[in-house]
């Protein structure tokens, strides 16, 4: 059987279009986070950091803060923290610009557009 | 055995993969209707413990199509599924089941003298779920409601009346939609004996939930939902039911050592 289409077969007729696809499997089971404590963490170590990283990401964010790991909040890539930042700074610059503006002789101020 | 398995980890001779638990009693029968000979029982009290000694039992070869943006990789989809697998084989067959969380290993002769504090606690999660099967709903949105027609903006308060009425309308349409929903998960709850939140989100997703819901009142479980459908469809909402899963959403060992 392919995988990626695992049989539906439910024991009662469902309320609409069942979709058991790989997806579906996965988030059932990954849902609680994959095992990462104990004697595995040792070896899990070995293992390239990209594979650990997505291995961790994948296993649920309450798992993940249940076992001390929360590393991925501060990375960038993974909780989408960049685009806050991002606007922040823009403000801070707005503010800084406004502000040298201000000093700036008549005349040589930019006009704001209509 | 061909490519390590995903999860080969350094595993001493005597390490299991750790799937399920169901009662002692209905462990070996179901172990013998499945027909997997990498499976064994291990006895612990009223407890049976399904492991495996042998992790080539993971298929290595044929292809398994990974949507894009799901941040798994294939020997993990392929492993996840294998376990999938085995544990809805089990839940099938057994009165009550325990799904481990995946990836488990265990020390053998550790698992023989399991502590009685964690037996007690797979009895009650036994209890819990005997007669029963987990159904997820998802509930998700489909479109944006149709913009009302503009008003004739030919004044600066037909056009202010317009954008009012317009924002009213969506405020009123959210509302439905969220009137809607509510009424079907209570209606759910009534007859379920637990409701979990999944943590995984999608673009559009109001709710991802799973149901622990008992064999007899299955029917009225998925009548409700069908008879909800076109009231939701009309609001710009789609309910995707998925099932049935073994309990894995209701019987959280937490990550066992």
């Amino acid at each position: 059987m392919d995988p990626s289409v695992r049989a539906v077969v439910p024991r009662s007729a469902p309320a609409g279009p069942a979709r058991d696809t790989l997806a579906d499997v996965l988030e059932r089971v990954l849902d609680k986070g994959v095992v990462i404590v104990g004697d595995v963490v040792v070896s899990i170590l070995d293992i390239e950091l990209l594979t650990l990283k997505l291995r961790l990401f994948i296993s649920s964010a309450d798992t993940a803060r249940e076992m001390g790991l929360d590393w991925w909040r501060n990375d960038r890539f993974f909780s989408g923290g960049g685009a806050a930042d991002s606007n922040e700074e823009l403000e801070q610059l707005r503010a800084r610009v406004a502000e040298l503006e201000a000093q700036l002789p008549d005349g040589h101020r930019e006009e704001e557009p209509e | 055995m061909s490519a390590p398995a995903p999860h080969a980890i350094d595993r001493r001779p005597d390490t299991v993969w750790w799937y399920a638990v169901a009662d002692a009693s209905a462990a070996g029968e179901a172990l013998r209707h499945l027909g997997d000979p990498t499976l064994r029982a291990v006895t612990v009290g009223p407890l049976g413990l399904v492991v495996s000694t042998d992790e080539s039992a993971v298929p290595q070869d044929g292809e398994i199509r990974v949507p894009a943006g799901l941040g798994v990789d294939e020997d993990l989809a392929r492993a996840a599924v294998h376990h999938d697998e085995v544990v809805s084989g089990l839940a099938a067959l057994v009165p009550a089941l325990v799904p481990i969380r995946f990836g488990t290993l265990a020390d053998h002769q550790g698992l023989s003298t399991l502590d009685p504090a964690t037996v007690q606690h797979c009895v009650t999660l036994l209890d819990r779920v005997r007669g029963c099967e987990e159904w997820g709903l998802r509930l998700m949105r489909t479109s944006q409601e149709p913009e009302p027609e503009d008003a004739d903006a030919t004044s600066g308060a037909a056009y202010l009346a317009a954008v009012s009425d317009r924002h009213r309308a969506r405020r009123e349409a959210a509302t439905a939609r969220e009137d809607l929903v509510a009424v079907l998960q209570n209606t759910l709850a009534t007859l379920t004996k637990q409701v979990a939140r999944l943590s995984t989100r999608r673009p559009g997703q109001l709710a991802n939930l799973a149901y622990l819901v008992p064999r007899e009142r299955t029917p009225q479980f998925h009548d409700t939902v069908r008879a909800a459908q076109d009231d939701l469809r009309r609001r710009g909402v789609e309910a995707v039911v998925t099932g049935p899963w073994a309990p894995y959403s209701f019987t959280d060992l937490g990550a066992v050592t």
